[in-house]
């Protein structure tokens, strides 16, 4: 696992845009950074994040605790991480079903973490109830559609 | 200013929707603006590019009066910091003089002066190049704007109209940017309708879907209101030719860009001028990647101080054409 990094300056984040395995090495600050004042460190944050493929495993328990964050961006890339992940995440299953039944996260990160859940697959009968719950539940037509399609695994 | 809203698709994916702004003047005052400011610093200092580099790639066509250069180039997380690096700017300036009509994408500032910048780079030696803007689009805080720039001496906005495709289903993480232009010649110019596009890699293979969805019912658009059958899907798709399923499928589908890599490593298609092979008739077969690598004779490492991507382009007669004429009036034999 990765130490909680200390901030890191705008031309490794340029870096970790260029090189995945930087990135990934650097995974945890970059998280930090992306929710910067400076703008020029958040867009080149998620231009990194945008590049660098799948996280390893060893990140995987910090990267589920990211999917509280208050920060819509960090909860956003965090179940992006964990789609990416694909079956390698299937222990978050619940914890992003929690995410997409909590009205405190943001649409965007609810869309995703239903998009996550079709990429790690293999959901269990009780995990598809409890996404039919969350439809009848949603509000936002693009976070239900996105739930539709990752129950009737669609997606590609 | 007239602006109208109209549902283009209503299919499984739910509504499209366009917002299209008329403007009913030959040059709308911003643009017009532009292009006086751009004008007055053109006795800047010239370009401290190498000589060498001052002449444009033998790999791209010369402008001229029967043809019309269309490009795209995403030029990664383009915001004020690259804005105020004048060796950045010096040679993506250079890159856009090739063309006549370039989409950008990946704008990602809130400060407005990025594009303008650019075109002050651009027009440093004369030109006379404009640009066109999207509003910023994305889901999260991190979001980006499309642009056109193009040269007003050859190209100018067919009715200054540009619209984005509003997506209330949010179907794509940022939604297309259209805008129509019309070359500047006197025989029956070639009239086009441009749809700026950036995918989101992580779901880039559902978004290339809806994008089949955005191309066919943008041009049923243009063709119920301004009689216009060609239409360039351009952009970074973040997938191949072959990975464009429903697109790719589409009756008359030709990608410009079919087995030259676009991206600075030079190992993925991710750029491309997607277009209807018997609609535009106006393309002349000649597309290809500006590799900045050979265009400035540097490294990868520095080309990737300019953008992770290359510019792909095509060519098409500034006229409208036939599918016999074509090609055999702008291409010359000893180059094809």
């Amino acid at each position: 696992m990765h130490e909680q990094g200390a901030m890191i300056d705008v031309a490794m984040i340029e870096k970790c845009a260029q090189d995945p395995d930087l990135a990934l090495s650097h995974l945890r600050s970059l998280f930090e950074t992306l929710v910067s004042e400076d703008e020029t460190l958040r867009e080149w944050t998620s231009e990194a994040f945008e590049n660098c493929g799948p996280p390893s495993d060893d990140d995987f328990d910090w990267i589920v605790d990211m999917l509280r964050s208050r920060e819509g961006d960090q909860s956003f890339w965090a179940a992006t991480f964990l789609g990416r992940l694909e079956e390698r995440a299937r222990k978050a299953t619940s914890k992003l079903i929690e995410t997409i039944l909590n009205v405190n996260q943001g649409e965007a990160t609810r869309q995703r973490a239903a998009w996550a859940l079709h990429r790690i697959g293999g959901l269990s009968e009780a995990d598809k109830d409890h996404l039919k719950l969350a439809m009848t539940r949603e509000e936002s037509a693009a976070v239900r559609k996105m739930i539709a399609l990752t129950l009737n695994e669609t997606v590609p | 200013m007239n602006v109208h809203r109209l549902t283009i698709y209503g299919g499984f994916f739910g509504s499209l929707l366009c917002v299209l702004a008329l403007v009913g003047c030959d040059l709308p005052p911003e643009l017009a603006e532009i292009a006086q400011d751009a004008n007055s610093v053109a006795s800047q200092p010239a370009s401290t590019l190498p000589a060498s580099n001052a002449v444009l790639s033998a790999s791209v066509p010369a402008k001229s009066p029967n043809n019309i250069l269309v490009a795209s180039f995403n030029i990664q997380v383009f915001g004020m910091k690259k804005a105020q690096d004048a060796w950045i700017m010096e040679r993506l300036a250079h890159i856009c003089r090739h063309f006549d009509v370039i989409g950008i994408q990946e704008i990602r500032s809130t400060d407005d002066r990025v594009m303008p910048e650019l075109i002050r780079y651009i027009n440093a030696d004369g030109s006379q190049y404009a640009f066109v803007i999207s509003e910023r689009l994305g889901r999260t805080v991190s979001k980006e704007q499309y642009a056109y720039v193009f040269d007003t001496t050859r190209i100018v906005t067919h009715s200054n109209a540009s619209y984005t495709v509003v997506d209330d289903s949010d179907l794509m993480h940022r939604q297309p940017y259209v805008a129509r232009f019309v070359a500047q010649n006197p025989r029956n110019p070639f009239r086009f309708t441009a749809i700026n596009v950036h995918t989101d890699p992580d779901v880039a293979a559902i978004e290339v879907d809806v994008l089949a969805a955005v191309f066919q019912n943008v041009r049923a658009f243009e063709m119920s209101t301004a009689k216009e059958d060609d239409v360039l899907l351009l952009g970074d798709f973040n997938a191949s030719p072959q990975q464009m399923r429903k697109l790719g499928a589409l009756r008359g589908f030709l990608a410009a860009i079919t087995n030259q890599p676009t991206n600075v490593s030079e190992n993925k298609i991710f750029d491309n001028v997607i277009m209807d092979r018997y609609a535009t008739v106006e393309y002349t077969g000649r597309s290809g990647v500006l590799l900045m690598r050979e265009l400035f004779g540097f490294s990868r490492e520095e080309a990737r101080r300019l953008s992770d991507h290359n510019p792909v382009w095509a060519e098409f007669t500034s006229w409208e054409a036939t599918a016999a004429t074509a090609r055999a009036e702008v291409v010359p034999p000893t180059r094809r």
